[in-house]
């Protein structure tokens, strides 16, 4: 062996001969050099949400839903209240004059419930004390379950945007799960009649549900100028689907969404609502109302209708029938844009 | 031991190590942005003891370990990186407390007052951007939580202001633009 | 039978103890500590290297209040236990010990380099090196090349985010630093040649009962740390791994604390 080297003590140890080594050291190296390159080629999203999204094939389509949309005309309940009025009354109101929520809701229905919980401002969100009065109505119908649930805004993490605006809290009193969709599997729905998407990954619960009941805040939007019923349907979607709507077409991957998962019910949260800016940092209204209907495009026709006039823009209807995802929802049937043919109910109550 | 052997192994170890400092800095790229409160530059690689406590505390993830091309000697020490989240000292989870400056030991990262923060600005390139490029896109404008670090041009374009812009990096997060338009640079940054 | 047993089990627990306490601290259980080993917290004690809180003391041109009592704590420790730390918790020594023995090149630069760093001096002057490019260069130095560093980082980091970085590369480095030239564990790593100073006056030491003693050198051979227990000295090195004691073919080893000089 070479000179100089230790003595015989080395030999009492393990050796591990200089081939070993060797190879041992390419193999460790071709390792980590392998494992790095995959880090390169394949960049991992580190949003656990993203990674989540290989979709299951399984197809549903929109007779799913109880309700089918109609063109010949819609009905939406506008309840307004005095300052004094608690949301729970304006809640039952407005079912009443829909025809009872036993009517509305199949019963045995399994339920999802959709509030708008985007961001970690309150007031971006809707009221928990609305939702509460929603989900107390609806289990009078008897429904298999009800289940809450919310993808929040991407970057925003959905179980700290339930906590700090008291939506997890307050709506878990009665029992009813709120979950946070992030977490959820994603699956793969078709889009028949859709224009901007042949199919959209949606997640689990919401597609497995029978009757949805969409329950937005009445708010303003930078991108698609108001977000209500139709556009609160984007927190069922995974954040890479959020990405793809915005990619190829907000206004009407928006339309296409909700021609297949056509919300059955829609509560709009009109109590509080955003002006002038959204969906935050806006000047907070206090109309005390609340908008229902079985018609999402209707209902939002009518809210919006609502939010301008509060505004005090001049033409509110005229802004109303100008915002492009409701218009593009109406095309593909989701609903009836036309202020004509919607029946609007004003209830008072002071 | 000789004296000529002393010198020999002391100044060994003096190159090798000037020399993972030097050589790098023939690549380095921009400059790193580093978590809220963190001390400038030098001092903050000088104190920096790689301990990673940050990056596992960090509540959205978005405070990543150094690598190579970030510089040799800064490895191990913690970058902002938007591709994994953004920064909520200024809104959301951190707004209490930077959770990051409490677990630091060595007091590389400061906990500073929500008014003093300021990371770094974004920088937008309009030929990404899908609303620069006619399509109904205001994600960046949504997220944002400091009103008037992007205003609208046009009421659909957004348009970033680096004084305000805080560099918490939410909107370089949520850009939904493949490749994005929105870059998180160190421009701006306060430090202590 | 006895003697097996034991023999197994100390085995067995030195070889797991390191991983354990890597996987504890990789995936925090019960949120009681963060970080890596470098400053470690459980719940509300914290201990830090020493040899961090030197380096980054001098390259800040300055005191790091916040690792002053973390490092004191593991000075205490030490000088008490010996470097039990390089014994137990350390997994950068498993993997020097295991393949110490690979001789690389044969060139009358490293031969020198051998004969250079087998003397005992060889650590101090790494360490003083080391030290002396962290006032200079203004940077940790050590903390960027330390194998416990290294593995601790790139198992939070393939555990957290499922990538690792080129700095494992400086495993094989050093690995390759070790069987050309001289044991890492008792002739070249810094942390141990600062822990050894502490580690000098320790009371719980090896001793050689010499009645029982046949001066086989079993001990000696076995020893990982290069303690020459026949003659007494390096037992500032011992790191109470209990190999030469459990190993003694006539059991001439006793624990016991250390006599008055």
């Amino acid at each position: 062996m070479d000179q100089g080297q230790p003595e015989e003590e080395k030999s009492k140890r393990s050796t591990v001969s200089r081939r070993t080594f060797l190879k041992l050291l390419i193999a460790g190296a071709a390792a980590v050099g392998g494992i790095m390159s995959l880090d390169f080629l394949y960049p991992k999203p580190t949003n656990p949400e993203l990674r989540t999204v290989t979709p299951t094939t399984a197809k549903v389509t929109a007779s799913t839903f109880s309700t089918t949309p109609s063109s010949k005309g819609a009905s939406v309940v506008v309840v307004r209240g005095s300052a004094s009025v608690k949301p729970a009354v304006l809640v039952e109101r407005a079912l009443e004059s829909l025809g009872g929520v036993e009517k509305i809701v199949p019963s045995g229905a399994s339920i999802f419930v959709k509030p708008n919980v985007g961001f970690y401002d309150k007031e971006a969100a809707t009221d928990p004390r609305v939702v509460v009065a929603v989900v107390n109505c609806l289990k009078r119908a008897l429904p298999s379950q009800i289940v809450a649930g919310e993808s929040s805004v991407r970057g925003n993490d959905t179980e700290y945007a339930l906590q700090v605006t008291g939506m997890r809290s307050i709506v878990g009193e009665t029992g009813v799960e709120v979950r946070d969709l992030r977490k959820d599997q994603a699956v793969n729905v078709s889009i028949p009649k859709g224009k901007a998407m042949s199919s959209v990954n949606v997640f689990k619960t919401v597609r497995d549900s029978s009757f949805i009941v969409d329950m937005p805040r009445l708010k303003r939007h930078s991108a698609t100028t108001i977000t209500i019923s139709l556009k609160n349907m984007m927190g069922t979607v995974p954040d890479s689907e959020k990405g793809r709507f915005h990619q190829v077409n907000l206004n009407q991957c928006i339309a296409d969404l909700n021609s297949v998962l056509r919300p059955s019910l829609v509560i709009i949260d009109a109590t509080n609502v955003m002006t002038k800016r959204g969906p935050t940092g806006g000047t907070m209204v206090e109309l005390n109302t609340v908008i229902a209907s079985l018609d999402p495009v209707a209902a939002d026709i009518v809210a919006a209708e609502e939010l301008f006039k509060a505004e005090g823009v001049t033409d509110p209807a005229a802004s109303a029938g100008r915002v492009e995802h409701i218009q593009m929802a109406a095309e593909l049937g989701v609903g009836v844009a036309d202020r004509s043919k919607i029946e609007i109910v004003e209830v008072k109550i002071s | 031991m000789k004296r000529r052997d002393f010198l020999r192994l002391f100044g060994v170890g003096l190159v090798t190590f000037s020399f993972f400092d030097i050589l790098p800095r023939v690549f380095r790229g921009r400059p790193l942005v580093r978590p809220p409160g963190s001390r400038v530059e030098d001092l903050f690689n000088a104190v920096c003891v790689r301990c990673v406590r940050c990056v596992q505390i960090c509540p959205t993830s978005v405070i990543a370990m150094a690598t190579l091309g970030d510089g040799f000697k800064e490895l191990g020490t913690p970058k902002i990186d938007p591709a994994r989240g953004s920064c909520e000292r200024i809104h959301g989870r951190c707004a209490e407390q930077a959770r990051c400056a409490q677990v630091c030991p060595t007091g590389a990262i400061l906990d500073v007052q929500k008014e003093n923060v300021k990371l770094g600005s974004t920088v937008i390139n309009t030929g990404k951007c899908i609303a620069w490029q006619g399509g109904p896109c205001l994600t960046c404008y949504e997220v944002c939580p400091v009103i008037g670090a992007i205003t609208l041009f046009d009421e659909s374009r957004p348009l970033f202001n680096e004084n305000i812009c805080v560099g918490c990096g939410r909107c370089a997060y949520a850009c939904p633009a493949e490749p994005k338009a929105l870059t998180l640079t160190s421009k701006g940054e306060r430090r202590t | 039978m006895k003697d097996a047993y034991m023999k197994r089990l100390v085995r067995v627990g030195r070889g797991f103890l390191p991983v354990l306490i890597l996987l504890f601290i990789v995936y925090p259980v019960l949120e009681l500590t963060y970080g890596s080993i470098c400053v470690l917290t459980v719940g509300t004690i914290t201990v830090s290297c020493p040899l961090g809180f030197l380096q980054t003391s001098l390259a800040s041109h300055g005191l790091i209040l916040g690792l002053l009592i973390p490092a004191s704590a593991i000075v205490v420790a030490t000088i008490l236990l010996g470097r039990l730390f390089c014994g137990w918790i350390c997994p950068a020594g498993p993997i020097m010990q295991r393949f110490g023995n690979v001789h690389m090149f044969r060139s009358p630069v490293i031969t020198r380099l051998r004969a250079v760093s087998s003397d005992d001096k060889t650590r101090a002057v790494l360490l003083l090196s080391v030290l002396a490019a962290s006032v200079l260069l203004r940077y940790p130095v050590f903390c960027l090349v330390c194998p416990v560093g290294i593995i601790y980082r790139n198992a939070i980091s393939l555990a957290r985010y499922g990538s690792i970085g080129i700095d494992l590369l400086f495993i094989p480095m050093l690995i390759f630093l070790e069987g050309s030239l001289t044991p890492w564990c008792s002739h070249i790593c810094p942390l141990g040649a600062l822990l050894s100073i502490f580690s000098r006056k320790n009371p719980i030491v090896p001793a050689v009962n010499k009645a029982r003693c046949t001066s086989c050198s079993i001990c000696e051979k076995v020893c990982k740390m290069k303690v020459t227990l026949l003659s007494g000295r390096n037992l500032e090195n011992c790191s109470k791994c209990l190999d030469c004691s459990l190993q003694c073919p006539t059991k001439a080893i006793e624990w016991k604390k250390r006599a008055q000089a």
